[in-house]
């Protein structure tokens, strides 16, 4: 029973929290991995968030999720990391944009041709995955949030509002607008067809 | 037809999130629109290929590294329990921290508001602690206050203020203290005015106008960065991190110093030079001077005998209550060893020592007193009997050291430096071993005038203790010897 190991992770045992810290490691990597595109520096934040936990484990109130809790720990980590990441780019003012102008531009329009055709068929190859992650990666953090816990991590609106804090149809929103946005970048959708 | 209204909808619509009557709206709208039908394709393709985006794994050693974050993190959080400057690194830790567990606006302003009290009530504190004290009081004492412009009795733990006139009648002793930075004795008949007291979140300032009356200063290591100047009718004396003790008559002052410095400036009449001058002289530890007003001040000269004794009181005054052997602590310290130096036990130390020890030292100083060698020398000789015989004192060395400094007084050097051989070979690593090796080849050089051996001795102790106040000495009395 998961209230039983958060009852004894509470009181010091680490045993218990280590049995949650399994349990809850891959879905929050991942959930870290979409958010900010860099497998190592998600690695790292992972391991921040389930520290943190552990570290304030006597915060956390037993009637809420343990999931919510640590995806919101996860989010918050998450979106600090943009924040200073994207200074750390303006700083160094460089890094090509993904999209339009970059080299990558034919391959990407290839690849999404190629998949245009074939829509329902399961993104497999290791670049294309790398497109769609390079293309969530543009998305503002409260949209990407949004995106990532209902269609990636197939949480429902009520669960995803919990983690972010605010009510199920602002999360039908915001998840409106990073589909049309991403569905647009990645020619799901033709630009002209549907315009607002 | 425009079908802009309908996009979100659409993606309500995939969701299952589209209400009864809207849903089926929908479903009439997209049987009749390509373009809504191909949206809504495009939209659910998108969705599908996210849900089967593959998971990534962690690496191998991630676990791994995951415990070593984690013990990492818990042991600092111990450390910084007991170290309160990590406590404040940690409080802005947590409040990145806090992050987690965002909190109304109205909670951060309050949490800010208790921070920024603290901060004030904090800083007023430390302040607080240094303004100095009324530590302990006997006879009779005045202190007029012109704030209230009333005369007060000092109680206890009175803090005192700028303006505050001290009186003090024959008899009386008056100690103040600041708390780390340093304690003063106002003794026997004496007016003192505090006219300066300003007390910083690391320093003490204290300026002190002395018509009449004697007092004594004891500063502490933390006196550095605090400031003390006293004023009198002959000069102005600037601490310079000391203990000293000064009297102040009507035309002229005494000052002693027993340990650092202190500068005095005194005032030279205009009649004596061209313009009123003010010389500075410098008054090292072991010297006094004399000032009159409008003369030129004496040159610092060493203290008498009687005077050496009235200044121990000094170490009454030190912020440590320990049971120790009152000499200075510069090179000189060999002089004062050497002529009976008197053994300090604070009564808060009373019960440390057995009683017939206290009692026999007590003999001693009787016998000093009355200087009567003979029977200083027998006390002196069953104290070390004693403390052969029966189960040793913490304070074994200074005991001895002790005994040796007695015998040395009463012409009985052999049996001196016997017991300072002693201490040399039992306690090597105290740090009276210098002290008593020095003794030893001072007693070779000045009692037995055996010149050889001294430099033996002396030389063997720069070897062995170097970095010693008493090496200084040595390397003194070898240059002069040679």
């Amino acid at each position: 029973m998961e209230e039983e190991l958060i009852l004894r992770a509470k009181s010091g045992d680490r045993e218990a929290f280590d049995e949650l810290y399994q349990r809850y490691k891959r879905p929050i990597l991942n959930y870290i991995y979409r958010f900010i595109g860099n497998r190592a520096d998600a690695e790292e934040l992972t391991q921040e968030v389930f520290v943190r936990a552990y570290v304030n484990i006597q915060r956390f109130e037993p009637r809420a999720k343990l999931s919510s809790w640590l995806y919101r720990i996860a989010g918050n980590l998450a979106k600090n990391h943009i924040r200073h990441a994207q200074y750390d780019k303006r700083v160094a003012s460089v890094k090509k944009s993904t999209y339009e102008g970059s080299d990558d531009e034919f391959d990407v329009i290839e690849a999404i041709e190629d998949r245009a055709k074939k829509p329902d068929e399961k993104l497999a190859s290791k670049e294309t995955e790398r497109i769609v992650q390079e293309t969530i990666d543009q998305l503002p953090a409260h949209l990407k949030e949004a995106l990532i816990l209902c269609d990636i991590e197939g949480l429902s609106y009520e669960e995803a509002a919990k983690i972010m804090r605010c009510r199920p149809m602002t999360v039908g929103s915001r998840l409106w607008r990073a589909r049309e946005k991403l569905a647009k970048m990645l020619h799901y959708i033709k630009n002209g067809e549907t315009k607002r | 037809m425009r079908c802009d209204a309908k996009l979100k909808e659409l993606s309500l619509y995939i969701d299952g999130k589209l209400a009864g009557n809207k849903r089926q709206a929908l479903d009439e709208h997209l049987a009749k629109c390509p373009l809504c039908k191909a949206h809504l394709e495009g939209l659910e393709s998108l969705r599908s290929s996210l849900g089967n985006l593959s998971p990534i794994k962690e690496s191998t050693n991630f676990d791994l590294e995951f415990n070593r974050l984690l013990d990492k993190r818990l042991n600092k959080q111990r450390a910084r329990l007991w170290n309160w400057k990590e406590a404040i690194a940690g409080a802005g830790a947590s409040l990145r921290e806090s992050i987690i567990y965002p909190v109304p606006a109205v909670v951060k302003v309050a949490a800010s508001l208790v921070l920024v009290v603290t901060v004030l009530f904090g800083v007023r504190y430390q302040s607080l602690q240094k303004v100095p004290y009324v530590e302990f009081m006997s006879g009779e004492i005045k202190i007029y206050r012109p704030s209230n412009q009333t005369w007060v009795m000092p109680t206890p733990d009175m803090r005192l203020k700028p303006g505050d006139r001290i009186h003090a009648e024959d008899g009386a002793i008056l100690n103040i203290a600041s708390k780390e930075r340093y304690k003063m004795r106002v003794k026997d008949k004496s007016l003192i005015v505090i006219s300066k007291l300003e007390s910083g979140l690391r320093n003490i300032d204290t300026d002190l106008s002395i018509s009449y009356g004697n007092i004594l200063v004891n500063t502490t290591k933390e006196f550095k960065g605090s400031k003390m100047k006293l004023y009198t009718p002959a000069c102005e004396a600037e601490v310079v991190g000391t203990a000293f003790m000064v009297r102040v008559f009507e035309n002229r002052t005494w000052l002693g110093v027993l340990e650092g410095k202190v500068k005095i400036v005194s005032k030279v009449h205009p009649l004596k030079t061209k313009d009123e001058q003010r010389i500075a002289t410098h008054v090292s530890s072991g010297q006094k001077a004399r000032i009159r007003s409008y003369y030129y001040p004496t040159i610092p000269q060493l203290f008498t005998e009687k005077e050496w004794r009235s200044i121990q009181e000094l170490y009454q005054l030190q912020e440590s209550q320990q049971i120790m052997l009152l000499i200075g602590t510069g090179s000189n310290r060999i002089d004062n060893l050497l002529r009976a130096a008197p053994l300090y036990i604070p009564d808060i130390r009373k019960h440390d020592m057995p009683k017939n020890i206290q009692s026999l030292i007590g003999n001693i100083k009787d016998a000093i007193e009355n200087d009567n060698t003979a029977l200083v020398n027998q006390h002196s000789r069953e104290l070390e009997l004693l403390l052969e015989k029966g189960p040793g004192t913490r304070y074994n060395v200074e005991l001895l050291m002790f005994i040796a400094s007695h015998y040395h007084q009463t012409r009985n050097p052999q049996d001196a430096m016997r017991v300072f051989e002693q201490v040399l070979n039992e306690y090597p690593e105290s740090q009276m071993a210098p002290l008593a090796q020095c003794a030893i080849a001072t007693i070779y050089e000045k009692d037995l005038k055996e010149i050889n051996k001294a430099e033996r001795v002396y030389k063997q102790l720069l070897k062995a203790y170097p970095d010693s106040v008493d090496a200084i000495r040595a390397q003194e009395a070898l240059s002069s010897l040679r």
